[in-house]
């Protein structure tokens, strides 16, 4: 069957208005006033950050996971277009969508943290780039792996001819944009290794705050490993809801290949990451107290799924895929909460429990994002659809 | 087993050293006092908790008052914080007491200026004083979480906040005269003047008299050397002074940084590679559609 079928991407089929769509635009719309509340009265205001925890829910969610589920184009361009491992080409156009929301909705985040974003332009000006600044290093980075995301977006965005009554034509512009595809691929690998391992070098300048359990030389490895596996997390569950909107079969084979690349990764980060604790003699301080537990707790989500994926009927069956894929990001998620939130101690008198309105904008920016991707599949051929060759008509 | 910071911040020196030995050829130097650096000696057996300092302290620098009684009549901070940058506090054990002063330790090597994107965070080059602006900062409080003294506060009340900390009244250097916590002291337990004599006065009270220190000059080696040091009777970890290496912790991170970014020439190899590899794949695909 798998050699049998012809893919193709097509708009999702159905009107763009319906229940989903509307619950959505209703979260976003609220979210957008907690949004306005936090622009009009400050962050002390709107969040339940501390002298102690200057960094909370904004910066772990929208920014660490948000990214991190982001990163499925990232991931499968490694696959498709470095290692030529051609039967995931298919999936790339969902999960370069879900990159440019969740990198663009991440970027926004960051800009309703920072306490005085009026001075943000200040990252453009050469005077005041500081290079020993490993933030510095991301925010350009971030920035600039949006911009690609979008770019790449552009192929799927002109197979439609007509975009709110406009007719495309491939101009010269886009003549050069093919021409040069190569290029904003190449970026497109590049930057995501750059910035997602710079996501854990962050946290290195903390030094003690960082439970030691954490704080390692190798958070740049962590954070990239942690990246890929959310991202194939996040592409097996989208491709379930590609299947369950258009009505086709689930692609369990290609998946089941992409869920047993993310349990090999899996197993090679469990092993740098215990090999590490040893190395450091860290195993007593691993089984002690809530640090302790939560350390147990993560790398035992990692383990899990390697155990669904080691057996191939669990490998090639769509609903232990599923189940894998979840336990992929949950893992992921947690280690950089882990890391940035929970395992992150000042050792003084603050504690931080994100508050209500912390979590309504990120709800609200959640249904943002639902609603601009439904508008895209809708209007766009983002999503795949694989339509089976019958026997007869093969050859 | 139970391991202190020092420890566990070697054995990772040490581990990443030998996981990636290479990368540590190009290991950043920490950075060394200057020789008209400024500074502070605060001696907490000469310190009697009057608060002389703090009040000193939110007059020159214009601070409005914290309120920690029920009906705010009294400005008495708990902390520092964005209205207090400058405190003393009170430990207690047993019988024995000592204050403690908690304020920016302006670093010799500073975590929150290797941390800051935008240069808002500056070490001036002969003080050594650690500078804020305002103007230039874009409030992504890195700097709070680089700082192993957790110095850098963040205005949170205000609805365009910035970061408050000591700048040792640089103001008031510029005009000769000194700042307002060492001026204000009247046990001379806050002596203002050059790093390099102070050591030298500290080092004096230590071995003039064994008995009344214990045996150390805070600042003088920790995260990389401070510009502000401390004597006590009391072990500092006592009194909440953070037990750190005797490098800044920025250096591990700008090594990591510096050795990763060095020429670009990881970058442009990676770029090259993957440049190449997409173009063949395309190239390939080309071929098929024709």
């Amino acid at each position: 069957m798998q050699k049998g079928a012809i893919y193709s991407h097509e708009p999702s089929p159905g009107p763009l208005w319906n229940k989903a769509f509307a619950a959505a635009l209703l979260v976003a719309s609220t979210g957008a006033l907690a949004i306005l509340l936090r622009v009009f009265f400050g962050l002390g205001f709107s969040t339940n950050l501390n002298d102690g925890h200057p960094w909370g829910l904004w910066i772990t969610w929208d920014v660490l996971v948000g990214t991190g589920l982001g990163c499925g184009g990232f991931g499968l361009a490694l696959l498709v277009y470095a290692l030529d491992k051609r039967e995931f080409s298919f999936l790339m156009r969902p999960a370069i969508l879900t990159g440019a929301l969740g990198y663009s909705f991440a970027g926004f985040s960051v800009i309703l943290d920072l306490g005085r974003y009026g001075n943000v332009y200040h990252l453009f000006m050469p005077s005041h780039w500081q290079f020993n600044s490993v933030l510095f290093e991301v925010a350009l980075c971030i920035m600039a792996y949006t911009l690609i995301l979008w770019i790449e977006l552009v192929p799927a965005m002109l197979e439609r001819r007509l975009i709110l009554g406009y007719r495309i034509r491939p101009n010269i512009l886009v003549r050069w944009l093919y021409r040069l595809l190569f290029v904003v691929l190449a970026l497109g690998m590049l930057l995501p290794i750059m910035h997602q391992s710079s996501l854990g070098s962050l946290l290195i300048i903390a030094g003690h705050k960082v439970h030691p359990l954490w704080q390692s030389i190798l958070f740049p490895a962590y954070f990239l490993i942690s990246a890929i596996l959310m991202g194939y997390g996040a592409v097996v569950i989208e491709c379930y809801l590609a299947s369950s909107l258009h009505g086709t079969p689930f692609e369990v084979r290609t998946l089941g290949r992409l869920s047993g690349i993310a349990a090999w990764l899996s197993l090679l980060y469990l092993f740098v990451r215990l090999e590490d604790l040893t190395f450091r003699g860290l195993w007593a301080e691993a089984l002690k107290g809530w640090p302790g537990m939560l350390f147990v707790v993560e790398n035992a989500l990692y383990v899990a799924p390697v155990w669904i994926v080691a057996n191939k009927e669990r490998r090639n069956n769509a609903g232990w895929q599923f189940v894998a894929a979840i336990l992929f990001i949950a893992a992921s998620a947690l280690y950089r909460f882990n890391a940035y939130w929970f395992a992150y101690n000042a050792h003084v008198p603050w504690r931080y429990f994100p508050s209500f309105l912390e979590i309504l904008v990120v709800i609200g920016l959640i249904g943002m994002e639902v609603v601009l991707y439904l508008a895209a599949i809708h209007f766009f051929p983002i999503l795949p659809v694989s339509r089976p060759v019958l026997a007869s008509s093969e050859k | 087993m139970r391991m202190n910071r020092r420890d566990f911040l070697q054995n990772l020196a040490i581990g990443g050293g030998a996981l990636s030995a290479p990368s540590f050829a190009n290991a950043r130097q920490d950075k060394a006092l200057s020789s008209e650096a400024l500074g502070l000696l605060y001696d907490a057996t000469k310190c009697v908790g009057c608060q002389a300092c703090v009040v000193a302290c939110k007059e020159v620098n214009a601070m409005p008052p914290e309120f920690s009684d029920p009906d705010h009549l009294w400005d008495a901070p708990l902390g520092l914080s964005a209205s207090t940058r400058n405190v003393i506090a009170l430990y207690k054990e047993g019988g024995r007491q000592s204050f403690v002063r908690q304020s920016c330790m302006h670093c010799v090597d500073p975590a929150c200026v290797s941390a800051c994107p935008v240069k808002a965070l500056t070490k001036e080059p002969k003080t050594g004083v650690v500078r804020y602006d305002a103007e230039t900062c874009i409030g992504c409080r890195y700097c709070m979480v680089a700082c192993p003294f957790n110095v850098p506060k963040f205005e949170w009340g205000s609805a365009y906040g910035k970061i408050v900390k000591c700048q040792l009244c640089d103001h008031l250097l510029a005009k000769g005269e000194q700042p307002g916590c060492s001026s204000a002291c009247p046990t001379g337990a806050i002596q203002f003047g050059g790093v390099q004599k102070l050591l030298q006065e500290a080092h004096a009270r230590l071995k003039a008299s064994p008995d009344a220190y214990y045996s150390k000059v805070y600042g003088e080696k920790e995260g990389g050397g401070t510009q502000v040091i401390l004597l006590s009777a009391l072990p500092f970890e006592k009194l909440g002074l953070p037990d750190l290496p005797d490098v800044s912790s920025a250096t591990l991170s700008e090594t990591i940084m510096h050795t990763t970014y060095k020429g670009f020439g990881m970058p442009i190899f990676l770029f090259a590679l993957f440049a190449f590899m997409a173009r063949r794949n395309l190239h390939k695909d080309k071929g098929k559609e024709e």
